[in-house]
């Protein structure tokens, strides 16, 4: 069996994506209209919406970037992911009831345009939609790369595909991508998402069973041979120490109803009451995913300083490095299969919102015009989304990384404030908000461009948005509330 | 007087910023490279691949309280914006009573398991190489994981068990679609762009 590993991951791999495409040609039947392409014609079930919600959310810098930090910073790590389980619930009181009613007032497809009814200004929903797209695109360039490089290194493994380029690579990822967002659109992203949440479910259970009998004495032991290396890495602040993991924490539980690939997932629901289920259905999901980012963080951490294994030279070749030694070669293949699914998941919510964004928002609310043939043009602007995302992943690759850094914090500063909290807040108005977005991206430029550390690493997304927090929040309440439609008002009251 | 809790809030997170902004910051506050250089920077690596903690006392004894500031009114926080979004103008009055009680219940479990994790991983200073275990980690790392993680199933309960009551009552659902059917007699509704 151990001979045929490469053979056995690349099948998998090879399975998934033609399980991708035929999706994509069985969502092509039911999407007929913009409402279809951009919204799943809102139509989507409790399972179906609830494994899209955990999907999108969990994307490839789970099931690799999440261990390898586990494996670099100890248990500094998992303050990211366990900030999920309050973050969702922060999401659901706040937005699960109230995007959804007002998606279904107005007949929103996207974040921007219930932004711009919210509160009766084209203009701040088209602020939106412009702050929305760098982010897509740099989000989008990651995760295609992220695809390029992992496929890359697989190939190389086999005799008859080691002459396949990274630019084949590229182009291969793409049009599997491509093909299934621009036939089938949203319902095609979610039922792959669907499809994809189970495969990261499976994956991340099996990964815990063979993590947990890497050695004799399991978890247990693993912590003890941390400890006796380095006790802060096995304690609840890891290496990172206290106010570092508090200010992920906060970001990182705070920035998810600000994440526009997730939340626009609630407003796809066939019935506004449906957010009862999604939550305890997506945060299981997530959890149980999860659970693969904890067990080869700690598992590569202990066998390495153990002397079990040779120290990584990138802490990002955790999830491969244990996948290769210590799992079996078909449950290598089904984790390989959820890395790619983790990482597509994320990726065609992305290119989704960005062709809304393009096609459908800012036409709308910039320019106040409607573009004729929206669906032709939402399927040509995904294809040139995606190229474009791949141009720069290929042709930037450094200042992509650097930037794909920001992107949590980026759609943080400018949607929690604006979407979670003026969607609760009747006071709240249309220049606290642009402020708010304005103040909280011009401190964390300032601080991420100048490359200024903050006192005992405190995280500048953190600290961003408590500033543009802060700013929404004064501004609302120094200037007059503006004045909106009357249903809309009531609706925030319901 | 309504704008309190979200003023103090604020007000406190700032003061714990700045707390945290202005106390002398130790060399090891946020790791170090790994004592062994094989595992800190092996060959063909071109940052450092692994980091150490350091001595807890040390480096988190002068910005805990700080720090235990900023957790504490962050949870707070949290705890305020979840109760926020159960906000309904047609929520059930009669348990209105017992499900506030439920959900302060909830924030106050969720604030102390984040200060008995603290408290759990203060008490490993003194012998941090023999910390107690709770399960198959320290007892600081376990709270961590099943507390601070955990504990918000109990909103997440309290979502699902009171949705009717307090999240989206019947009548606010009712009032919804009847906004809806006024909305598309007026003409006022975006219209479906196939």
């Amino acid at each position: 069996m151990e001979a045929y590993r490469s053979y056995i991951v690349f099948g998998c791999i090879l399975a998934y994506m033609l399980m991708c495409i035929a999706v994509g040609l069985w969502a092509m039947r039911r999407t007929k209209n913009t409402s279809d392409f951009f919204m799943a014609g809102r139509h989507l079930g409790v399972l179906v919406t609830s494994a899209a919600v955990f999907a999108s959310t969990m994307s490839g810098f789970g099931f690799v970037g999440g261990p390898g930090i586990a494996y670099k910073s100890g248990t500094s790590s998992f303050w990211m992911m366990i900030s999920i389980s309050v973050g969702m619930c922060i999401m659901f009181f706040l937005l699960g009831k109230r995007l959804r009613l007002l998606a279904g007032l107005t007949n929103s497809l996207s974040v921007p345009e219930i932004v711009a009814s919210r509160y009766k200004s084209n203009r701040t929903g088209g602020l939106m939609a412009i702050a929305l797209l760098p982010g897509v695109l740099i989000y989008l360039a990651v995760q295609i790369k992220a695809m390029a490089v992992v496929l890359f290194d697989l190939l190389q493994d086999l005799d008859w595909t080691s002459s396949i380029s990274l630019e084949w690579c590229f182009v291969i990822c793409c049009s599997v991508l491509v093909f299934y967002c621009v036939t089938g659109g949203m319902v095609a992203s979610v039922y792959t998402d669907f499809i994809q949440g189970m495969i990261m479910i499976g994956a991340a259970l099996l990964v815990f069973y063979a993590a947990m009998t890497t050695l004799d004495g399991g978890f247990t032991e693993m912590a003890q041979i941390i400890t006796a290396d380095d006790p802060e890495s096995m304690q609840p602040w890891g290496t990172m120490g206290m106010i570092s993991c508090l200010s992920i924490y906060f970001i990182m539980a705070f920035g998810v109803c600000g994440q526009p690939h997730v939340i626009s997932k609630l407003m796809m629901t066939r019935n506004p009451e449906d957010s009862r289920h999604l939550l305890p259905l997506s945060l299981g999901g997530f959890i149980l995913s999860a659970i693969l980012w904890v067990s080869i963080g700690i598992t590569m951490r202990a066998v390495v300083v153990g002397d079990f294994h040779l120290p990584l030279t990138d802490a990002d070749q955790a999830s491969s490095a244990f996948l290769t030694q210590y799992a079996h070669p078909a449950l290598a293949g089904v984790v390989f299969a959820g890395l790619f699914a983790a990482i597509m998941s994320t990726a065609d919510s992305f290119l989704n919102i960005g062709a809304a964004a393009i096609v459908h928002d800012l036409p709308r609310l910039m320019f106040n015009r409607k573009i004729s043939n929206e669906l032709t043009w939402a399927r040509v602007m995904t294809v040139i989304i995606a190229v474009g995302a791949a141009l720069i992943a290929y042709f930037a690759e450094d200042t992509v990384a650097m930037l794909g850094v920001m992107g949590w914090s980026a759609f943080a500063i400018a949607f929690v404030p604006t979407v979670a909290l003026g969607l609760n807040w009747r006071r709240a108005n249309r220049l606290g908000a642009e402020m708010s977005v304005l103040s909280g991206f011009v401190v964390y430029g300032l601080i991420f461009f100048n490359e200024t550390t903050l006192p005992f690493d405190f995280h500048p997304g953190a600290f961003s948005l408590l500033v543009a927090v802060t700013v929404f929040f004064l501004i609302s309440l120094a200037t007059p509330p503006d004045a909106i439609e009357p249903d809309v008002e009531e609706l925030l009251e319901l | 007087m309504k704008y309190l809790p979200a003023v103090i809030v604020l007000l406190l997170l700032w003061v714990g910023v700045f707390q945290i902004f202005t106390t002398n910051h130790p060399d090891d506050a946020s790791g170090y490279p790994h004592t062994r250089q094989e595992l800190a920077q092996p060959d063909g690596a071109s940052q450092t691949m692994m980091f150490q903690g350091g001595t807890g006392r040390d480096r988190h004894m002068q910005v805990a309280g700080a720090g235990l500031l900023f957790g504490v009114v962050t949870l707070v926080g949290f705890s305020l914006l979840i109760a926020w979004g159960c906000r309904s103008r047609n929520s059930n009055r009669e348990i209105a009573a017992f499900f506030w009680n439920l959900m302060v219940m909830v924030g106050i479990v969720y604030i102390a398991v984040f200060l008995m994790m603290v408290i759990a991983y203060q008490s490993s200073w003194d012998n941090p190489y023999e910390p107690h275990y709770l399960g198959a980690f320290p007892v600081g790392t376990t709270l961590m994981f099943l507390g601070i993680c955990g504990v918000p199933a109990g909103f997440i309960v309290l979502y699902v068990l009171f949705y009717r009551e307090f999240i989206l009552p019947e009548k606010s659902l009712t009032r919804f679609k009847e906004l809806v059917d006024s909305r598309k007699a007026a003409g006022q509704s975006y219209e479906d762009a196939s």
